[in-house]
Order: structure tokens, then sequence, then C-alpha cells
């Protein structure tokens, strides 16, 4: 042991117990609209299998260094180059709007000195718990507080998401931005007390979007137009059918835009070919080769991709221990989206959900784009997974409900 | 609260002096190695937390940053203190 060991513990405890305290200020914060003071028990069991998951991940090279030798090295390194420099450089501000996910872990550096990377791994679990909080509380407005506390549940404990959390990347802060949009398109949604309120926090929500993956930006906004569209819609004409109307130009303009896309911008599409194109180090899923540069591939790339995104890595795909510790989450996450089928086939289509199920469409559309890994695409659906815990935990309560209402009629009758 | 903070804030600060008077090993922030000015000197490997014994002489140890470690202890324990409290006690008082 060293001296600096010491100094790197005293920091993580430091850390540690503002990100406790911010979250415990977030949660009374939101306590009178989304009923999150409910949630702290999935807080508490979310924060303890994440700091779980940054153990395995350490004790076990086979399933932690393929993912923290790749990515995590070079932000890492950015992160120490511009800590390095003056808080006057512009390059702060550059790295603050690229890569928006280096700031923090940058200002740490700058504050405490080199402190290792447990404080930072403490920060992203803050945030991705941040970001649970915020989603519970908007499940919590569109379905009470059992809602909340079932969305929160899913959210604290699904195992991909408990292991990326700890990871230097930028899943958490992503997560965090699409918490805050989602919980304005809500609000725009319902449209209850100030219709400008939420217009501040949609746009914080973007701008990290932005600020961490800025191509998922343009299909988040898209999203975003589409809920303003759709509540116009909603109040004019009956919801069912401009829900039918809104479905049906929103996938004429997929098709349009497919076609439309390399004639229009041709630079765009070249740099999403290179992309696509280049081999991934470390990439060991890959996906089978895609050409978007034509109208036709494009909007074949959109519709396989996505379906990529959804079923892959298959559970069968065992090639290393990373592999085979994903096959939990992947298991899980089929399991959690055949339980939103069945309910919404059983339940129908709940009008109070479509800013959510929009969001989750256009977001899915926009991972599918760029996938070149099926391993990737696994990271990526963590976003998708936080967004699918509104609609679950808001129809799981009122199945719940409608049963307890069943049995109380048997045992009355 | 205040006394538990209070407390918390103690413990870590003589925590943090008691590991940082008994920690065996200094981290080695500096090493200046014998060079001829124009050639080169491969090392490989970090040289924390020990110096290989060959640089051993021509290594520098800081001195111990005692003052900066004993203040993060204080810190450390009281905030730790203070957010435990904050975080269980009104679970606690729950029916």
């Amino acid at each position: 042991m060293t001296d600096h060991w010491l100094f790197e513990a005293e920091v993580s405890l430091i850390v540690g117990a503002l990100v406790l305290l911010i979250l415990w200020r977030l949660m009374r914060a939101l306590d009178g609209r989304g009923h999150t003071a409910s949630i702290r028990l999935p807080i508490g069991a979310g924060l303890l299998l994440r700091l779980l998951a940054i153990v395995v991940a350490a004790a076990v090279p086979a399933i932690g260094h393929k993912l923290t030798s790749t990515d995590e090295a070079t932000f890492l390194a950015t992160t120490k180059a511009l800590a390095a420099l003056p808080l006057s450089s512009s390059k702060w501000l550059s790295m603050g709007l690229h890569w928006t996910e280096v700031i923090p872990w940058a200002l740490t550096y700058k504050l405490f000195g080199s402190c290792g990377t447990l404080p930072l791994r403490l920060e992203q679990i803050g945030l991705s718990l941040g970001a649970v909080v915020l989603i519970s509380a908007t499940a919590g407005k569109l379905g009470g507080r059992r809602a909340a506390l079932i969305t929160a549940w899913i959210a604290a404990l699904e195992p991909s998401s408990a292991y990326f959390s700890g990871l230097l990347h930028q899943e958490s802060l992503c997560m965090v931005g699409e918490a805050l949009l989602l919980g304005a398109l809500v609000d725009a949604w319902m449209r209850d007390g100030d219709r400008w309120r939420p217009l501040p926090c949609g746009l914080v929500g973007l701008g990290l979007i932005f600020g961490t993956r800025s191509y998922l930006a343009f299909f988040a906004a898209v999203a975003g137009a589409l809920v303003l569209v759709a509540s116009v819609l909603a109040r004019r004409v009956d919801p069912m059918r401009g829900l039918i109307v809104l479905s049906a130009c929103a996938l004429a303009a997929v098709v349009a835009g497919s076609f439309a896309a390399p004639h229009v911008v041709p630079g765009a599409i070249a740099g999403l070919q290179h992309q696509l194109n280049l081999p991934y180090p470390g990439a060991n899923l890959p996906l089978p080769h895609a050409t978007v540069t034509s109208g036709g591939g494009l909007l074949k790339t959109v519709v396989l991709h996505s379906l990529d995104l959804i079923f892959r890595p298959y559970p069968w795909q065992l090639g290393s221990a990373a592999q085979k510790a994903a096959v939990a989450g992947t298991l899980i996450w089929y399991l959690l989206v055949l339980a939103t089928l069945w309910l919404t086939l059983r339940q129908g289509l709940d009008a109070r959900l479509l800013p959510a199920l929009i969001l989750i469409a256009c977001e899915t559309v926009g991972f599918a784009l760029t996938l070149v890994d099926a391993g990737e695409g696994f990271r990526h659906r963590v976003n998708l997974l936080l967004l699918l815990a509104v609609p679950l935990g808001v129809m799981l309560e009122r199945w719940w409900t409608a049963r307890g209402r069943r049995i109380q009629t048997a045992a009355v009758t | 609260m205040r006394r538990t903070v209070t407390a918390g804030a103690l413990l870590g600060l003589v925590v943090a002096l008691a590991l940082a008077f008994a920690m065996p090993a200094r981290q080695v922030r500096m090493a200046e190695l014998p060079a001829r000015p124009g050639h080169r000197v491969p090392v490989y490997g970090a040289l924390a937390p020990f110096a290989p014994r060959a640089l051993s002489a021509v290594t520098a140890q800081h001195s111990p940053r005692t003052l900066r470690d004993a203040l993060l202890g204080l810190l450390a324990g009281g905030l730790t203190a203070g957010a435990l409290v904050t975080v269980i006690r009104p679970i606690r008082r729950e029916p």
C-alpha cells in the first residue's frame, strides 16, 4: 500500500457521499409530482448492485477487461489531458459540446488531482440512478405511486444497466438526457400547469443527448416533434384516428427520407457508410455488412439493424466469459419486451404512453443505423430499456390493480 | 445530525492521520534516471509503488502529504456520516 491508496479512498468516499446526498435531494424534490419518496428501496438495491458489478468487473478480468480496454481507455486519456489544461482553455467548451460525458470526470481530476477511476465510476453510478429517479417520477405522474415503484425496480435491477452504469462511457449521462426529455414530453402531452415549463427540461435533455451521442439527438428531436404534433392532433380529432394518421405520416417520412437522404445529404451518408465499414477494435459479434449509400440500402439497414438491435446477441452466442455473463441481460430484455407486448395486446394502447413509445421507436432507428457489432447493440439497449420501463411500469400497475379487483369481487361473490 | 457529522469528521481525521503515518510506502512521484544527454533510457512498467532496486538510489519520493490527507479524511468522514444519517434515519422512523 502507498499513501496514494489513502488519497484515492478519501476522494472516493467524498464523491460517494455527495452522490448519495444529491440522489436523496432529487428524490425529495420530485416527490410532489412523481411519488419518488417510495423508491428509496429500489434505488438502494440498484446502488448495491452497481457497486457489486464494479467489484466483479475488477475481479474477473475476462468480463471487465474487454470493455475497459477499448473505449474507456480513450475516454480516460482524454479526461486526463483535459484536466491538465486551464479552465480558461477553449478545449473545455469544445469537449463540453461534443464529449459531454468527460466533463464531470475532468472536473473531478481538476479538483482533486489524479485520484484513480473509482470516484469517476461512482459519479457514473450516481448519474444512472439519477436517470432511474427521473424516469420513475415520470411513471409516477402517469400511473401513480405503484407504477413509479415498479418502474424503479425494473430500471434499477436490470443487470446490463447495472453493469454499464459503472463503465466510463456515454451511457449514464445519455440516460439522464433521455429521462429529462421523456419527462418534458410527457408534461407537454398531458399539458397540465404551465405549458412552457417542460421546454427548458426538454432542451437540457436534448443537449445532453447531443453532447454524448450527437446522431441520436436528431432522432430524439424527431420524436419530440412527433409527440407535439400528436398532442395537437389528439385534441382536434379522435385520438385513435389521429394516431393512425400520425403513424402513416411517420412511416411515409421514413421511406421518403431513406430515398431522399443519399441525394440531399450525401456527405452525412458517406460518413455513415465509412463508420459502418470501419473495423471495430475488439468486435467479435460483427453484423453482416450494410450498404447505406442508396435509398433501398438505407431502408433495408434501418429495418434489419433494428431487428438486430432487438434480438442480438442471441442467448446461444457464448464465445467468451463476457458473452456468457451477458446472457442474463439478453433473456431479461426478451422478457421485458414480451411482457410489454402482451400487456399492450391485453389492455389496449394507452394514450398516456404514446410519448414513451414514440421516443423508443425513434431511438431504435437511431441506434440501428450506426450499429456495426451486436455487442455494441447490447450496450445501446440499456438506453432503450430505461425508456421501456415507463410503459411497462404503468401497464403492470394497471394489471395489478385489475387483478386485485377481480380477487375482491370473487371473494364478495 | 450535527453531532453525528462532527463524530464522523473526527473519526475520518483520526483514521486518515493514523494511516498517513503508518503507511509503509510513499508513492514514487519522481524518478531521476541517470542518462547522458542525448541518450535514451528504456523504462518498462510503472514505477509505483516501489521503484526497481537499480533505480532506488535515484528515485525521489516526495514528502508525505499528511496535511492534505488529514483534511480530506476530515471532509470524507463528515460527508459520509452526514449522507448516511440523512438517508437512513427517515427510513427507520417510518412506521
